[in-house]
Order: structure tokens, then C-alpha cells, then sequence
């Protein structure tokens, strides 16, 4: 017989259990939901309507939302339904697995900006600034080596200065010279002033003779030597334009290497005109996928409380599985890059919160659609000790509004872009990244333009002649080192038809510069030369006219003198005999 | 609000003063026991819980049970995992506890936790000494306290107080 006084109770109870269950469960389950997204993602979930059925194991979700911690009153993703069909038989055994999983309207705001825009600056410190400053310096040295006053220059060399120098010593030695033949004539004058003296008497008649005879004699040796320096001043002419000569050769070599040293690599003039674009592109994609690693649960958040949690033990012979696992996820909505709308589908394979006891990596595959087409396929490995991922992203059609790259002050490069691929390849293994982007574009128009201070339009017509044929640009941006600061190298076409059409250009007008030096040196040296060469010419006519006048003074001296000598003979021989021979 | 404060209380007094046995009180504060020990969340606590609802057994016992020994868990909890780890690890028993984990609804109990399947076996060892103490206990006790009770009129106090209450509450 049934106590009804005792069960009635107990079922009164039991039915409001179930009753709870029944109502609480939707509330409860949302509520958890909430709660524990929160915890692992550390952001705000919210969810508008939840609706779970035990008989069905679904879970039907509208209005699911994760609020952006960074820009208030904005989402960081939300959908409009999630629709999750749970595994019954997993269920029943405290597994979650979502067999099939479909998210629709899924909206993705704001995080295409956030990562446009970069946190640091890490790239531009690590290679980009020095090579843009050596393009800088290249373009600085051109600058200066173009638009540098070659005559100040020139003025200012070793064989010119020599050349300048003949002439600028030659007064002084034309003066020394005058002075010698000045003086040669007063002392004619002197002896002929003492040959007409008469001595007193026949002793002092000897000794006047004999000093009028040596001072003759010693004027006579100064003489031909005074001539023979005169003579010899052509040859000196000669031996300093040798020197002058030497000096020239050195000085044109020393310009020459200065020109043939001014030439620029490719890396450099890539790193010039594509390095801050580029840089761009390689922040967004490396700070995108900093923060996609950073928003993965790299492992199971731990809800310990402050009881002990004990360990759950794997009985012999059972294999551990995932406590959540999404088999299959559907995602398709929409999502703004760059201010533009795409919308996309993609499918999820393989998530789960212990990837290390379902054994496989987690599969994404994306495609949005807009202005351009995007397929993006990501393995998220998480099975062994060190977290592999592997992001593929490719765009056959981006389009890409024209740019000018560099600087239009210098040399600047308008582009405008005909049809463009985008490839992006990353593994991400630990907190390394090493990855490759490609850009391919085709069909491309280059308009070069330089500023008139480093060549103007006889420059940028050369460069255009460069870069007439180039009509498809490959960039290829290698990246390698620690997630936080990847080193990247930079590698184009673009930089090396660039280079080879600027040092083409540059070589042909530096080498005009060089010969237009050479041809300077040679006239200034010729120029100067010939100034001292004909001041010389009639310098010497005058010095060796006054010579003359003299010889021929100093010849009618010694002719007087000899003529008296035959007298003074007889009374010298009367008065001392042999012991002084005279000659002339 | 009041309510919920006083009826605990008066249940409590009831109990103990005359509306149940020593043995259902002692049965109760048993099956509490065994509830607070055991850490919550998993299937074996609501078991646990609903076998406390289900049977003739004191609920307010109970709930003091589950109240004082949740409290000292905290202590019981390391010996409870080495209870649990050297039962659930013995090799001769893998088989037998694979099956019975392989049965539907079984991981929910969490039996396979080092801690609950420890708390669960500790409780079972102490379910007959807390017992038999807690029916010495109470059957020394509720004389004392029914006639406490009435001399004070403490009963008929909690009644009227929950009956105040519950009017205030209309």
C-alpha cells in the first residue's frame, strides 16, 4: 500500500527538480556560457536568446556577441544565430562534441583597423630606416656630385695649383734676375770709371791695372754665368709642366673614382620606394596574427577552486578524449577590411579546448568576397609541446587604388596598378614566425619623376627608359625571427630594373661630369701654361737684351783696356820683370 | 526573506524535537555527510542529494550534515585523493572500471576524479560510525530539547514567527 502521506512530497519535489531543469536549464546553460567565454577569452560575451533541447541535444543561440575591449560600444565579432547539434552519445558520457555546427550572420568590426594600425615600430628600427637612409645618402651624394660647381673645384686641385704657382713665382725670380743684370751693368760702369782713373805713379799704375783687369775678368764669368741661367729657362718650363702633367693624371683619377663610386644597389632603391608600403602591409599582417595567437587558448583555463581538484584517471586500455570538440563549424557572415564590406563562409574542423588529446590540428577555411576575393586556409596545431599554425591567405584580384612610392621632393615612382595577387604564407611555430608574402602585380604603368635639384626630367627620362619595359611588379617580403620582432627582407624587380636604370643614368651623367672634368683640368693647366710661357718669352728677350747691351759694353772695355795694356807691359817688364803675366 | 531564514530552523527544531526518530535523524545527518564531503557539480552529489530528498530520512539533519562536513572537506580532501588515486590505479581493477565508465550517463559522476571517487569512499566508511554515534547522540538529546522546547515555547514562537512572515510577505 503506498503512503501517500510520505510520497506525495517526494513527488511534488522530484516534479519541481525536473521542472527547474526544464527552465532553469536554458538560463543556467546561457548563464555558463557567459561565464566561462569570459574567463578564457577575458572578453564579454553576451547572448541575447539561448535554447537548448535535451531531446534533440541542440543548442540554438541568436545574438551572440563579443563585446571589443578596445573600442567601447562596439563587438569584436557577433552573429545572428548559432545553431550546435551535440553528439548524444558523447554527451551522455560528459563529452561536449558539436557533430555539426552552423554560425549565420556572423560580423567581424573593427579588428582589420586595429591591426592597420601598428603597435610599435619595431621593422622600421630593425632594417627599413637603414636602408632608406642609404638611399637617402645616395641620392644626397648624387644630388651634391651633379649639382657641385666643377670649376671651384678644379681651381682647387694639385696640377692647377702647380700650373697657377709657375706663374705666380715668376715675378719674384724675374726680379732676382733683373736685379743680377742691374747690377752687372753698374759694376761696368764702376770699371770703366776706374780704367779712365790715372794712377799717380808707376807702382799705383800696376795695381790699378791689376784690379781693373781682375774685375774685369770676374765680370766677364758672371756674365756667362747670368747668360747660361737665361738660356736654361725654357728647360726649367719644361721639367714643371712633366710635374704638372703627373699631377694632372692623379687628380683625374682621384675624380674618377669619386664618380665610379656613387652607384646604388637594388636592395636599397627596393628598400627606397616599396619599404614604407610594404612595411605597412607586413605590420598589419604580423600584428593580425599576434593577435589571432594571442586570442587562442593555448591551453584549458583553470577554474581550481579553493578545493583540491583531484586527477582525473584514464583507465587502461581508453583513449583520452577532448572534453569540447566542434567537429564541423559553418561560419558565413560579413566583415569590414579597410572600410570596405566582404562578405564571407567559412567551415571549422577540429576545434576543441585539449587539442592534445584529440591528436589532429584544428582546420579553418575562409573565403570572403567583396571587392576582392580572399581564401584564407589556417592550421592551428596545438598537439604538440610547441603550438604550430599555419596561415595561407591567397588573393588573386586585390585591387589596389594607384600609389606613388617614394618621395616626391627626391625621386618619387607613381604606380598605377593594373590587376594584383596577393599571396601570404606564415608558420608560427612557438614565438617564431618565418612566412613569405607575395605581391604580383600585372599590367602596372611606372611614371618616375625627380626632383630638378638631383637631375629633373633628364633623370626621370632615363629611369622612365628603365622601367618602359617592366609592366609586372613581383614584391616578395621574406619574414623570419621572434613573433614581437620578426626580421623582414624586402625583394623586387621593381628595385632592380630601378637601380640598374638610376645607376644607368647616373653613370651616363656622371661620366659626362668626368670627361667635362678632365677637359677643365687640362684647359686650366693649358691656359695657365701658356700665361707663363709667353710672360717668359718676353721676360727673358728683355733680361737677355740688357745682357747683351752689357757684353758688348764689357767687350769695348776690354778692347780699351788692351789697347793701353802693351804700354803698361813695357813699364811693368822694366820694373819687375816676368813675375806678372797678363792675358786677354 | 524572512522565511526562507525560519523554516530551516523550525524544521531543524521540529526534528529533533519529536516529529522524526533518533534513527531518521541520524540517517540524515549521515547522508549529509557523505553530500558534504563530496565535491559538488557532478552526478554523484545530486545522487547523493536526491537520495537525502528521497528517503525518510531528517532533512534538516541533512543539510546541517552536508553544511558542517562541505566545511571540513577542505582537511579531508588530500586524504580523499589518496583514497581515490590507490583505488582508481589498482591494475587488477582497470577493467572493471573501464566498463563501468563506458556506461552512459557514468562520467557524469565523475567517479573517475581522484577526489570524488575518495570523498564518495570515505563517506561510505564513515556512513555507519557517524551514524551509529549521531543515533546515540540524538536519541540522548531530543527528550532534552522537545522539553526545552516546550517550556520555553520556542516551537510555538518559530511558528508564529513564520506565520507573521509569510503574511508580511503577502
Amino acid at each position: 500500500m503506498i503512503r501517500w502521506k510520505y510520497a506525495v512530497p517526494r513527488l511534488l519535489l522530484a516534479l519541481v527538480v525536473l521542472l527547474l531543469i526544464y527552465f532553469g536549464m536554458n538560463p543556467l546553460l546561457r548563464w555558463g556560457i557567459e561565464a566561462f567565454g569570459e574567463q578564457a577569452l577575458s572578453l564579454s560575451v553576451d547572448i541575447g536568446d539561448l535554447d537548448a533541447s535535451l531531446s534533440k541535444t541542440s543548442v540554438h543561440i541568436n545574438d551572440f556577441a563579443i563585446a571589443n575591449p578596445k573600442v567601447p560600444n562596439t563587438n569584436l565579432v557577433d552573429a545572428d544565430q548559432i545553431t550546435l547539434s551535440l553528439d548524444t552519445n558523447a554527451l551522455l558520457r560528459r563529452k561536449f562534441v558539436v557533430r555539426e555546427g552552423h554560425v549565420q550572420g556572423l560580423r567581424l568590426r573593427g579588428d582589420r583597423d586595429e591591426a592597420a594600425q601598428p603597435v610599435d615600430h619595431w621593422q622600421w628600427n630593425a632594417g627599413g630606416d637603414r636602408l632608406k637612409q642609404e638611399a637617402e645618402r645616395w641620392l644626397e651624394t648624387l644630388s651634391a656630385t651633379l649639382g657641385e660647381q666643377l670649376e671651384a673645384e678644379i681651381a682647387e686641385l694639385e696640377s692647377v695649383k702647380l700650373a697657377k704657382g709657375l706663374l705666380d713665382s715668376w715675378p719674384d725670380e724675374y726680379k732676382q734676375l733683373e736685379a743680377q743684370v742691374h747690377a752687372v751693368k753698374a759694376r761696368i760702369e764702376n770699371l770703366r770709371t776706374l780704367f779712365h782713373t790715372r794712377p799717380d805713379n808707376v807702382a799705383s799704375a800696376l795695381q790699378h791695372y791689376q784690379k781693373t783687369l781682375a774685375e774685369l775678368e770676374h765680370l766677364q764669368q758672371e756674365m756667362g754665368d747670368l747668360a747660361e741661367q737665361i738660356d736654361r729657362l725654357p728647360d726649367r718650363v719644361e721639367s714643371d709642366r712633366y710635374a704638372i702633367l703627373a699631377a694632372t693624371q692623379q687628380d683625374v683619377r682621384m675624380l674618377e673614382e669619386r664618380f665610379a663610386s656613387i652607384r646604388i644597389d637594388q636592395e636599397t632603391i627596393t628598400a627606397y620606394f616599396l619599404g614604407p608600403e610594404m612595411g605597412r602591409r607586413v605590420v598589419a599582417v604580423t600584428e593580425w596574427v599576434r593577435w589571432v595567437r594571442a586570442h587562442l587558448p593555448d591551453e584549458e583555463p583553470d577554474f581550481a577552486g579553493d578545493r583540491l581538484e583531484g586527477v582525473n584517471i584514464l583507465f587502461a586500455g581508453r583513449q583520452p578524449q577532448p572534453d569540447f570538440l566542434i567537429e564541423s563549424l559553418r561560419l558565413d557572415g560579413e566583415t569590414t577590411i579597410d572600410g570596405k564590406t566582404y562578405s564571407f563562409a567559412a567551415a571549422a574542423a577540429g576545434l576543441t579546448n585539449q587539442p592534445q588529446f584529440y591528436g589532429r590540428p584544428a582546420e579553418i577555411r575562409a573565403q570572403l568576397v567583396g571587392d576582392a576575393t580572399f581564401e584564407v586556409h589556417a592550421l592551428l596545431d596545438r598537439t604538440g609541446e610547441t603550438p604550430f599554425d599555419q596561415i595561407v591567405i591567397n588573393c588573386p584580384d586585390l585591387a589596389l587604388p594607384g600609389v606613388t612610392l617614394g618621395r616626391k621632393d627626391s625621386i618619387a615612382l607613381s604606380i598605377r596598378p593594373g590587376n594584383t595577387q596577393l599571396w601570404i604564407g606564415i608558420n608560427l611555430s612557438g614565438d617564431r614566425i618565418a612566412g613569405t608574402m607575395l605581391l604580383k602585380q600585372s599590367g602596372v604603368e611606372l611614371t618616375p619623376s625627380v626632383a630638378e635639384r638631383l637631375g629633373g626630367q633628364r633623370l626621370a627620362d632615363n629611369l622612365a627608359l628603365a622601367a618602359e619595359s617592366l609592366r609586372e611588379i613581383e614584391i616578395q617580403v621574406d619574414l623570419a625571427g621572434p613573433l614581437d620582432h620578426p626580421e623582414w627582407v624586402l625583394r623586387s624587380n621593381l628595385g632592380r630594373s630601378l637601380s640598374e636604370g638610376l645607376n644607368r643614368a647616373a653613370t651616363a651623367e656622371l661620366e659626362h661630369r668626368r670627361n667635362q672634368a678632365a677637359q677643365l683640368v687640362q684647359v686650366q693647366i693649358d691656359k695657365e701654361l701658356n700665361k707663363f710661357r709667353n710672360r717668359l718669352a718676353t721676360d727673358e728677350e728683355i733680361l737677355q737684351t740688357r745682357l747683351r747691351l752689357s757684353q758688348s759694353e764689357i767687350d769695348q772695355l776690354g778692347q780699351l783696356i788692351a789697347q793701353r795694356v802693351p804700354s803698361a807691359d813695357k813699364i811693368l817688364t822694366k820694373a819687375i820683370g816676368d813675375r806678372l803675366p797678363l792675358r786677354f | 526573506m524572512l522565511i526562507r531564514w525560519i523554516r530551516p530552523i523550525r524544521y531543524l527544531v521540529q526534528g529533533i524535537a519529536a516529529a522524526d526518530t533518533p534513527r531518521q535523524l541520524a540517517l540524515g545527518f549521515a547522508i549529509g555527510m557523505m553530500i558534504g564531503l563530496a565535491p559538488k557539480g557532478n552526478l554523484t552529489a545530486v545522487v547523493l542529494s536526491m537520495i537525502l530528498l528521497g528517503t525518510r530520512v531528517n532533512l534538516a539533519t541533512g543539510m546541517l550534515g552536508a553544511l558542517l562536513f562541505s566545511w571540513l572537506s577542505g582537511w579531508t580532501d588530500p586524504l580523499a585523493h589518496r583514497i581515490g588515486c590507490g583505488f582508481l590505479t589498482h591494475e587488477t581493477l582497470q577493467p572493471a572500471l573501464a566498463w563501468f565508465y563506458d556506461i552512459p550517463l557514468v562520467p557524469w559522476t565523475a567517479l573517475d576524479n581522484t577526489v570524488v571517487f575518495g570523498s564518495l569512499m570515505l563517506g561510505i566508511w564513515l556512513f555507519w560510525p557517524v551514524y551509529h554515534v549521531g543515533n546515540l547522540v540524538f536519541e540522548r538529546v531530543q527528550p532534552l530539547i522537545a522539553e526545552y522546547l516546550k517550556r520555553y515555547y520556542v516551537a510555538e514562537l518559530l511558528d508564529r514567527s513564520e506565520l507573521a512572515a509569510r503574511w508580511r510577505s503577502q
